[in-house]
């Protein structure tokens, strides 16, 4: 028994405290961070507006139809270009996805952290079109037909009361999705960026043992997930309360 | 065309199609300053589908509604006998129409030839011609008008409330006329708290929605609209969601509207408010108005058998 500990604690010796080992897990855990960070926030901004559009082709075409003209077409070309950015991406592991950014669209490009926010943002980002149309479709008709009537045009609706009231419906879901994103982020290091899973390969490499490096990356991905959830369902928690 | 200038609301042939559903055949209307019209009509009849066709929250299939004078859909070329005089297929028809008859006068032949056109829908926008094109967008931009800007002139109150759900009553109240109107804060607010306190909720003021019942939200849905000086106000069932015992309250403010001569148009069940305050009476069934008159005869005297029947099933 003793024995064993001492082996555990040398083997903690050489994978992480030998040559500062451990900063390679922290600057990985940061790379993981930056990435998913700003995935999340490119996927929220594809997310509105490919929902924004189709939410509005939606609930307009029926009436733009009938006119005709330059902006029915632009509409339905756009919604026509977002149903197939939806079907592509979702339609397609996330890994192809990532290496077919990395080698073949952005070949000539050395940043490959960009790269992969961008691939993450992009694949993100149809995911969050979903749940952003789900939350604009889950606001009851009646709020729309209120601000209309009292002369708010259709973007005056959209932004004083139907996004507003959306948010709230998918806050929640937003945040699972950043959750999703932080462990999907692990494949980064396909193409050579040393997130945290590359960081804990990297140091098994090194040192030939595999079981201390693998675990604590393990361990890290896990505590940050269950805070986060944590904090998602507190803030599920103050939706419902402050629910007027 | 109806000449009546003075008319606040006018829709003229107006059908609406829900796919092959024609809910409404050709209403032609109009409602004056101060009039309070009260329409009635079984479930279905499209009395509620006209109310919100004159704000144009259901967008008419053929037909026009002018609000204050002004044009708020497309033109429509079969209310407009100059429009149709200048087709092509009028043309075509009347070099036809003269050759077949060569005796007939020139009034007469008008008369056929532009019934013959609306009966059987010959026009086609695209194949009539510069003439045509031109007067039609004469009329269109000389009488047109955004609906947005028309809508703060039309106030509506919904069967369902629809109070914002995410803003407090005070701003649900002030919203639209501090973005709308460019109102300041301040004077919104001092706006809003006499509309509040003329209907007794002025405790509610920083209550949400959620938080009043059925009666409350409805009479702070009908100050929300007026808090945008409206001209016409429409109501669109505004008791049938209510608890019978609330249906009381929102009545007497709608009375009380009434009084200080709003103009109000109120598709309704309410056969007693009808009688009490109405200074006209629509019955629509099945898409087109059986029936129009004052309270005094609808009631007492209709001539129309489809009324009579609805009148004795509802009046016990």
């Amino acid at each position: 028994m003793k024995e064993w500990f001492a082996d555990l604690a040398d083997q903690f010796r050489l994978n992480f405290i030998t040559g500062d080992r451990w900063t390679w897990l922290l600057d990985g855990f940061k790379m993981t961070l930056v990435i998913t960070f700003f995935a999340t926030l490119l996927g929220i901004a594809i997310g509105v507006v490919i929902a924004t559009i189709r939410s509005s082709y939606d609930k307009n075409k029926e009436s733009m139809k009938k006119k005709g003209g330059f902006g029915y077409r632009l509409l339905s070309f756009l919604n026509g270009i977002c149903g197939l950015y939806l079907t592509v991406i979702r339609g397609t592991p996330v890994v192809v996805q990532l290496l077919i950014m990395y080698f073949i669209i952005f070949a000539s490009s050395t940043n490959s952290t960009m790269v992969a926010v961008i691939s993450f943002g992009i694949n993100s980002g149809a995911y969050v079109a979903e749940i952003f149309r789900g939350g604009i479709m889950s606001v009851d008709k009646g709020q729309f037909e209120a601000g209309r009537s009292l002369g708010f045009n259709y973007i005056q609706t959209m932004i004083y009361i139907v996004i507003p009231q959306m948010f709230k419906i998918v806050l929640p879901m937003l945040c699972n999705e950043f959750i999703v994103l932080i462990k999907e982020t692990s494949i980064a290091g396909y193409v050579g960026i040393r997130d945290l899973t590359k960081a804990g390969d990297l140091i098994r490499g090194r040192t030939f043992s595999a079981f201390m490096p693998l675990i604590a990356v393990a361990l890290i991905y896990l505590a940050v997930v269950i805070i986060f959830t944590k904090l998602v369902k507190r803030l599920e928690r103050r939706l419902r309360n402050s629910e007027h | 065309m109806s000449t009546d200038k003075n008319a606040l609301v006018r829709v003229d042939g107006l059908h609406k199609y829900f796919g092959n559903n024609k809910v409404l055949r050709g209403i032609t209307a109009e409602i004056d300053k101060g009039e309070v019209v009260v329409v009635i009509g079984p479930s279905g009849s499209g009395k509620s589908t006209f109310l919100r066709c004159l704000n144009l929250l259901e967008e008419p299939t053929y037909g026009e509604v002018w609000l204050e004078n002004k044009l708020v859909t497309p033109v429509d070329p079969y209310l407009h006998e100059d429009v149709m005089e200048l087709s092509k297929t009028y043309q075509k028809l009347y070099a036809q129409y003269k050759q077949d008859h060569p005796g007939e006068s020139e009034e007469s032949t008008k008369q056929v030839l532009i019934h013959k056109i609306k009966e059987e829908d010959l026009l086609h926008e695209k194949h009539e011609g510069k003439a045509y094109k031109s007067l039609m967008k004469k009329i269109y931009d000389e009488n047109y008008v955004n609906i947005n800007l028309a809508r703060q002139k039309i106030g509506m109150v919904f069967q369902q409330f629809n109070l914002f759900e995410n803003l407090s009553i005070m701003d649900n109240i002030i919203l639209a006329p501090m973005k709308l109107l460019k109102m300041s804060k301040e004077d919104a607010t001092a706006k809003a708290k006499i509309l509040l306190e003329r209907i007794g909720l002025s405790d509610k003021a920083d209550s949400y929605p959620s938080q009043l019942s059925g009666g409350q939200k409805q009479r702070i849905a009908i100050i929300r609209a007026l808090a945008m000086d409206p001209d016409v106000l429409l109501f669109d069932e505004p008791t049938s969601a209510l608890d019978p015992e609330m249906v009381g309250e929102v009545l007497d403010v709608m009375k009380e509207l009434a009084k200080t001569g709003m103009t109000m148009v109120v598709v309704t069940h309410e056969m007693g408010f009808a009688k009490e305050v109405a200074s006209r009476v629509i019955f629509i069934d099945e898409g087109i108005i059986k029936e129009e008159n004052t309270p005094e005869e609808f009631f007492g005297n209709p001539q129309n058998p489809r009324l009579s029947d609805f009148l004795s099933k509802v009046l016990i």
